[in-house]
């Protein structure tokens, strides 16, 4: 019974320090995942995969490897000299679990700042009870029902808000402004009962979305809303702009907005951002696809 | 003894938003005392408070942003607090400082928590004004160092 006590392993054995201590070396475990899948690297060929390691800590890396038999040296030539290295069979080993390492810490370890949090805003209980369970698997959701406690949730940490354009007290178009006013990087749709007006010129809003919302409707604007806070300044006011015209074209003639000035003038605003280069620089082509939609003209 | 810095003097005039209603006539209290131009404007409520924040944002040229922010916390909806959380949260204002007057001492330590620069008892007399207001515009325009910009021009 003692014997077998003093046989049991005990809860960190020097085998694991072991080989913790060699994958937390910074040079290490980038040069297992460099010669994975390759018949083999040079010398220059690490140097420059590993951007910033100077020549020195390469070698010495490198020849610690090899003490540990991960890699193999192989010269190929002698003059010039050339050597190629690889990955041995206990290398290859190392390998899996290093990989395994990184998915676990993509999993788990996830830069906890990405969590995305959705402010609710609205005077109804039952739409913003709503609203908030519809969101709520996918986003972290504070809910307020009304423009102070709106303003009471408001921080940093919101990325998008789910904004009714008419509370008591501190209506959805005064928070709108404040959030605009203060330099905010936050996406706002608002969410009306009303028919569409031309106030709406005045509101800097990303998205509208008419009562009563869809499920789908919301989710997806919710997700796009979040996608679009990595977009340039100018893409996002693109964006709003359209959206915001793409609402009165479908409510007004043409005639009738043709006559209005300020209406005329987003127009002109749409068209400078859609010739300037910055608003669709480095924006990839599904993006730019999606964003066409319902273009003007 | 410091004084109020010369080195410091500057040709912009600073500007001191009151929120809530003051008791006595607040700029011709702080133009009998003041050591430098002092510009006090008054916002009576919180929703007031905001909209001149917003406007001193979109209208620089127009309005001029606060460089110290007086709360009376005597105002409902949207309430001091609020207003607090607001101007501390806000990515332009925050480093703005907040001195709270707080008729009831009832907010001291939520004050402090939300990022309020200091709590202190609210004045009822003239007098009282006069001194509240002149020593804290010769404290946060003469004394402290603060990272706020605006306040020196010299820094």
């Amino acid at each position: 019974m003692t014997d077998s006590h003093t046989r049991e392993t005990p809860v960190v054995p020097d085998s694991l320090l072991d080989s913790v201590s060699l994958i937390s070396k910074k040079w290490h475990p980038a040069i297992v995942r460099c010669l994975s899948d390759t018949s083999g690297q040079g010398f220059s060929d690490l140097e420059r995969r590993l951007d910033g390691v100077s020549a020195k800590v390469l070698t010495d890396a490198l020849e610690q490897l090899q003490e540990y038999e991960i890699i193999e040296r192989r010269e190929i030539s002698q003059s010039p000299l050339r050597v190629n290295y690889t990955l041995t069979e206990r290398g290859k080993e190392l390998d899996a679990v290093i990989e395994s390492l990184a998915d676990w810490g993509e999993t788990h370890l996830a830069d906890p700042e990405s969590e995305q949090v959705v402010l609710v805003a609205d005077d109804n209980t039952r739409i913003n009870t709503m609203h908030t369970a519809w969101l709520e698997d996918g986003y972290t959701v504070r809910t307020a029902s009304d423009g102070e406690e709106t303003l009471r949730n408001l921080d940093t940490d919101v990325g998008v808000i789910v904004l009714d354009r008419r509370m008591p007290g501190l209506s959805g178009e005064e928070v709108l402004d404040w959030i605009r006013s203060q330099q905010y990087d936050i996406r706002v749709v608002m969410v009306t009962s009303e028919d569409v007006d031309f106030d709406l010129l005045d509101m800097r809003f990303d998205e509208y979305l008419t009562k009563p919302v869809r499920q789908d409707e919301l989710r997806s604007v919710v997700a796009d809303l979040f996608e679009r806070r990595d977009y340039s300044t100018g893409l996002q006011e693109y964006l709003g702009l359209k959206s915001k015209i793409g609402l009165l074209r479908a409510e007004y003639s043409d005639a009738t907005l043709e006559n209005h000035d300020l209406y005329q003038r987003l127009r002109s605003r749409v068209d400078e951002l859609e010739a300037s280069d910055e608003t669709f620089d480095g924006v990839d082509a599904e993006t730019l696809e999606r964003t066409a939609i319902g273009s003007p003209q | 003894m410091p004084h109020v810095a010369t080195s410091q003097q500057t040709q912009r005039e600073l500007t001191v938003l009151f929120v809530g209603s003051p008791s006595v006539d607040l700029q011709e209290a702080c133009d009998s005392e003041r050591t430098r131009p002092v510009n006090i404007e008054v916002a009576t409520d919180g929703r007031a408070a905001i909209q001149r924040l917003v406007a001193a944002s979109e209208s620089p040229t127009k309005y001029s942003q606060p460089d110290l922010v007086l709360l009376r916390c005597d105002f409902e909806l949207p309430d001091g607090m609020t207003v607090l959380h607001a101007i501390k949260s806000s990515p332009r204002l925050r480093a703005t400082p907040v001195v709270v007057l707080d008729p009831d001492d009832t907010n001291i330590e939520q004050t402090y928590r939300a990022g309020g620069n200091a709590h202190v008892s609210t004045p009822e007399t003239t007098e009282e004004y006069v001194d509240l207001v002149r020593s804290i515009t010769r404290f946060w325009f003469g004394w402290a160092q603060y990272p706020a910009e605006s306040l020196y021009s010299d820094t």
